[in-house]
């Protein structure tokens, strides 16, 4: 079995590192969370491009920077479903392309909304045309990342050692938390605010939270894990 | 007979995990319905009008549908907890029969819906429709691919007694979708 404590170390400095970078990034240095609603007007995109360049460009960046911390995260996790799979980790290698996937779709939005911050003499519908693409590519394609959710889910339900790794309720709320995503293929029918657009209740809120929450959970449990087995080996 | 019974009794709550699962999901269609409401108080007309679009035989079969599968599903579980594996096989395939009959029929709704010129931003109450009917209609395939996948346990009849905690699941799972669409049903087609 791979020694767990180095990984979780790994994985928690990730964790840390994405949070304060992306989170930090994106809510309080861009403002770019909460979203800003999807119906503002080209005028008031422009605006709010030009009255916040140096923060939305540091705050991007930063978040940028962050989005990148999470494939430590996501492919220890495929490390421990790897474990607990049987012949070959087909969940634990889906896992894994999939945070690949969640990744790439997190940071892609980030160089969109850069480009529009980067020359603020442009039209300003072409500045909207660019933050509409970075919101679409931000909020639509949960997939990859319900997907990750799924196979650590399955996994979850098919360990069948004495201590698995995930609770067997964790894993029904992965699967849960993946369900909940998939109101966000909704985001492009909607050009105001509402439950399903991008800054919505379903699409953003929800979507958004409840992964954050379940990765939360997760890490604390993990973390108690390896705390309690140290203390069985000393006790041994 | 008494020991099957005690059997039965001591399986009866399931796992802690699948209602955690179905808590979290009610609270989410909880959601919904709040919201289903909220819409219909600030839009009364319009949902009044989108009301009267729907077609009730639809929706009223669709519900009758479910309400069988789901007593389908619970003969099936009962068989399984039994280990007869030959009634537990009928019980699942006349499940899956009645949630595909609802995929069919809720197909052949929307196709009208969207023939008729509706789709999910028409307005609040068609975004309402369809996406709370199309989150619940999701649910319904998630079964099915579960039901299908228990369905298998058959092939292994000295193994078979070692899934009925995941049938049980099951069943609680599926009669959580049936509940949900009845409510559904109730607050989408009926409540005027």
């Amino acid at each position: 079995m791979t020694n767990r404590k180095p990984l979780i170390i790994v994985a928690a400095v990730s964790m840390v590192m994405t949070t304060l970078l992306y989170v930090g990034g994106m809510f309080v240095i861009a403002g770019f969370l909460p979203p800003p609603p999807p119906e503002l007007g080209q005028a008031e995109l422009a605006a709010f491009y030009y009255n916040n360049h140096t923060s939305i460009i540091t705050g991007l960046t930063m978040a940028l920077v962050g989005t990148g911390f999470m494939l430590p995260l996501c492919i220890i996790g495929s490390v421990f479903l790897a474990e607990s799979e049987e012949g070959f980790p087909f969940f634990a290698v889906m896992q894994g392309l999939c945070a690949v996937v969640t990744v790439l779709f997190t940071a892609f939005p980030n160089f969109i909304w850069l480009a529009a911050a980067f020359r603020i003499d442009r039209p300003p519908e072409m500045i909207a045309l660019l933050h509409d693409l970075g919101w679409i590519m931000w909020a639509t394609p949960s997939w990859g990342f319900a997907f990750q959710l799924i196979c650590v889910g399955v996994c979850g339900l098919r360990d069948k050692r004495p201590q698995p790794f995930i609770p067997r309720w964790m894993s029904y709320l992965a699967l849960w938390v993946a369900i909940g995503m998939a109101y966000t293929p909704l985001v492009p029918f909607y050009t105001v605010s509402g439950p399903f657009a991008w800054n919505g209740l379903f699409s953003f809120w929800i979507a958004f939270f409840s992964p954050i929450f379940w990765i939360i959970l997760v890490s604390f449990l993990a973390i108690g894990n390896i705390v309690k087995n140290n203390h069985q080996k000393v006790a041994a | 007979m008494n020991q099957q019974a005690t059997t039965i009794q001591a399986q009866a709550s399931a796992e802690t995990g699948i209602w955690a699962f179905i808590l979290a999901d009610m609270c989410i269609f909880a959601l919904y319905f709040f919201i289903f409401a909220w819409d219909k108080s600030v839009h009364p007309e319009q949902f009044a009008q989108g009301q009267a679009t729907l077609n009730i035989t639809f929706g009223g079969a669709n519900t009758i549908i479910l309400l069988i599968s789901s007593c389908f599903m619970a003969k099936a579980v009962q068989a399984a907890r039994l280990s007869d594996v030959a009634r537990y096989t009928h019980y699942i395939r006349l499940t899956i029969l009645c949630g595909c009959l609802f995929l069919v029929i809720k197909a052949v709704e929307y196709s009208d819906k969207l023939a008729e010129g509706y789709h999910v931003a028409s307005n609040e109450f068609y975004r309402d429709y369809f996406a709370f009917t199309g989150l619940h209609m999701l649910h319904v395939i998630i079964g099915l691919l579960v039901l299908g996948y228990a369905l298998q346990f058959r092939k292994d009849k000295q193994a078979f007694s070692t899934h009925t905690l995941f049938i049980e699941n099951t069943g609680l799972y599926w009669h959580m979708v049936d509940l949900l669409w009845v409510v559904l049903f109730t607050f989408i087609y009926l409540v005027p």
